[in-house]
């Protein structure tokens, strides 16, 4: 049986039949990346021994019939920001490149209690913000749709690895977008939990009040199962919530019917947008529409004003994380990184203060459209994958993001694959974001959606 | 929705490359003159980006911070 694109969901029915284990899952999996990750780099290092240690204590655990959960016996890998007791996270920087944690991240406690199986750490751009960088120790990954193109950031080695069909699903952090994007140009789901719904405890920052914990896997479904694993409070980190978890899974089946969708048309009508963008969203609106959703045009602010309210804030607390290194070491950085924190030495402390002010105000306005609708639809990303050039002029700041919006409100936003451009043959996203702590109808919604279409079940072939 | 007449900084006339030196020599960074270059054409971009922030707001309008002072002592009632 080929593993490679097995679910979660699927893994576990297998499981459950005895008809598939864990360590001939482990096995199969390394082998593949073995055969192909020498293009994508998706993978910086590998845990193999660990990994097979633990896909034997899960299988014998199955056998006995003790289920710890949705994640016992399934692989997975995390981006390389995030600690691993005894397994270097760099950051996929040189800055940190012989840096060894004494202690796990708060999700990766979580997911060892629940059973999962590490496979290794994922490529990243530097320090979840660098990037696609080609000066750094470890070269960037590569798409596997083509590798000629990148997976999009920050979570670039988990998009890579997720589509590769390397693991089912990895944990990215998105700060502006990091996982959604790279979810939407490798054809994978991806979520942005609420701000406080996933622990941050354990992984380096990016921006203290905006950064988010959100597994990518290969559909909505295995976005609840991962979800129901790695959220929940960790009273020792400073932005978590004390919100009960709901069983996501269980909330999936509920269909839209009588839901109505707030479509953010303006987003992704722009001139600068992939032209097969516009109409694979209408398509996606129509099997919305036919699965019994009502949609409806909404509007809220440019993505301008968001993107420049995200990235101001972002500037600062970024300078205010690296400035040590960069006062003694700045050579040491990566070119993209190093240009993208120090801004935040420059900005005044009253312009900062004036993004905080205008980042309540945008979100104050998506609540009180969300008090109109139940959710937001819109593209996940405005174009499709980038080349894989090192020339490429950073847009960091100057091109408006589709994402940032929700990163700004702090919503659970998810992406899903919708189509593919007809030019390149690259994946086209759409995204889906709800209320506070309103994941389970953003992936309710999802699901509908995939229960409907296929564009979740098409794969890279990478022979 | 954005507001066409909002009050902003774009006015102001973007910094020289001696202007952006003489600020980062304020900040306290001693950059090689190869990083010094690289960061006075990234600048622009970030300048523009925070002129563009909207000002005046009424003083009721508070920024997005959070300080639940319970929260860090861990002692009181989540």
């Amino acid at each position: 049986m080929d593993v490679a694109f097995l679910t979660i969901a699927e893994l576990n029915r297998l499981y459950d039949k005895r008809e598939l284990s864990p360590v001939e899952v482990t096995k199969a999996l390394f082998a593949r990346i073995a055969a192909h990750d020498g293009k994508l780099h998706s993978f910086l290092r590998l845990t193999e021994e660990a990994a097979l240690a633990e896909a034997a204590a899960a299988e014998r655990e199955l056998m006995a019939g003790a289920r710890r959960g949705p994640l016992h016996g399934i692989p997975y890998a995390l981006k390389d920001i995030i600690e691993t007791a005894g397994v270097l996270t760099t950051g996929h920087s040189k800055l940190r490149q012989d840096y060894v944690p004494s202690a796990d991240a708060e999700l990766v406690t979580r997911l060892k209690a629940a059973g999962g199986i590490m496979l290794g750490k994922l490529a990243t751009w530097e320090f979840a913000l660098g990037g696609p960088s080609f000066d750094l120790p470890w070269p960037p990954a590569r798409n596997p749709w083509n590798s000629d193109y990148l997976p999009g950031g920050s979570s670039s080695g988990a998009g890579a690895a997720v589509a590769a069909g390397f693991v089912p699903g990895a944990v990215g952090t998105d700060t502006g977008g990091s996982v959604r994007g790279p979810a939407a140009f490798c054809g994978l789901a991806g979520i942005k939990p609420t701000y406080g719904r996933v622990s941050r405890r354990g992984v380096f920052p990016n921006t203290f009040s905006m950064d988010h914990c959100g597994p990518l896997t290969r559909s909505a479904l295995d976005i609840a199962l991962f979800l129901k694993v790695i959220a929940g409070f960790d009273p020792q980190d400073p932005g978590s919530e004390d919100v009960p978890v709901p069983d996501y899974p269980a909330e999936l089946g509920g269909g839209v019917r009588g839901l109505r969708l707030g479509l953010v048309e303006d987003w992704y009508r722009d001139a600068s947008a992939h032209p097969d963008l516009a109409p694979a969203i209408e398509a996606a609106v129509a099997v919305l529409r036919a699965e019994g959703a009502i949609v409806e045009p909404v509007r809220l602010s440019s993505l301008r004003d968001y993107t420049d309210c995200k990235n101001t804030i972002s500037s600062v607390e970024l300078f205010a994380i690296h400035e040590q290194d960069l006062r003694t070491r700045p050579q040491d950085f990566g070119r993209a990184l190093r240009n993208r924190v120090l801004p935040g030495a420059l900005i005044r402390g009253e312009d900062y203060l004036e993004a905080l002010r205008w980042r309540t105000a945008l979100a104050q306005e998506q609540a009180r459209v969300l008090r109109k609708v139940d959710a937001f639809i819109t593209a996940a990303a405005l174009n499709v994958a980038d080349r894989a050039d090192p020339n490429q002029p950073d847009r960091l700041v100057s091109a408006p993001s589709i994402t940032m919006p929700f990163s700004v409100g702090g919503l659970p936003a998810l992406a899903i694959p919708c189509g593919f451009s007809s030019a390149e043959g690259l994946p086209l996203s759409l995204q889906i974001a709800a209320g506070p702590f309103a994941e389970g109808l953003v992936l309710r919604i999802a699901h509908a959606y995939q229960e409907a279409t296929d564009w979740h079940r098409r794969h890279p072939n990478l022979a | 929705m954005t507001s066409d007449t909002r009050t902003d900084l774009s006015h102001l006339p973007p910094s020289t490359p001696d202007e952006i030196r003489a600020m980062v020599r304020n900040a306290g960074l001693d950059l090689p003159e190869e990083l010094m270059r690289q960061f006075i054409a990234a600048w622009p971009a970030y300048e523009a980006m925070v002129r563009r922030i909207p000002r005046g707001r009424a003083y009721a309008e508070e920024p997005a911070h959070i300080f639940r002072p319970a929260r860090v002592s861990g002692s009181a009632p989540r």
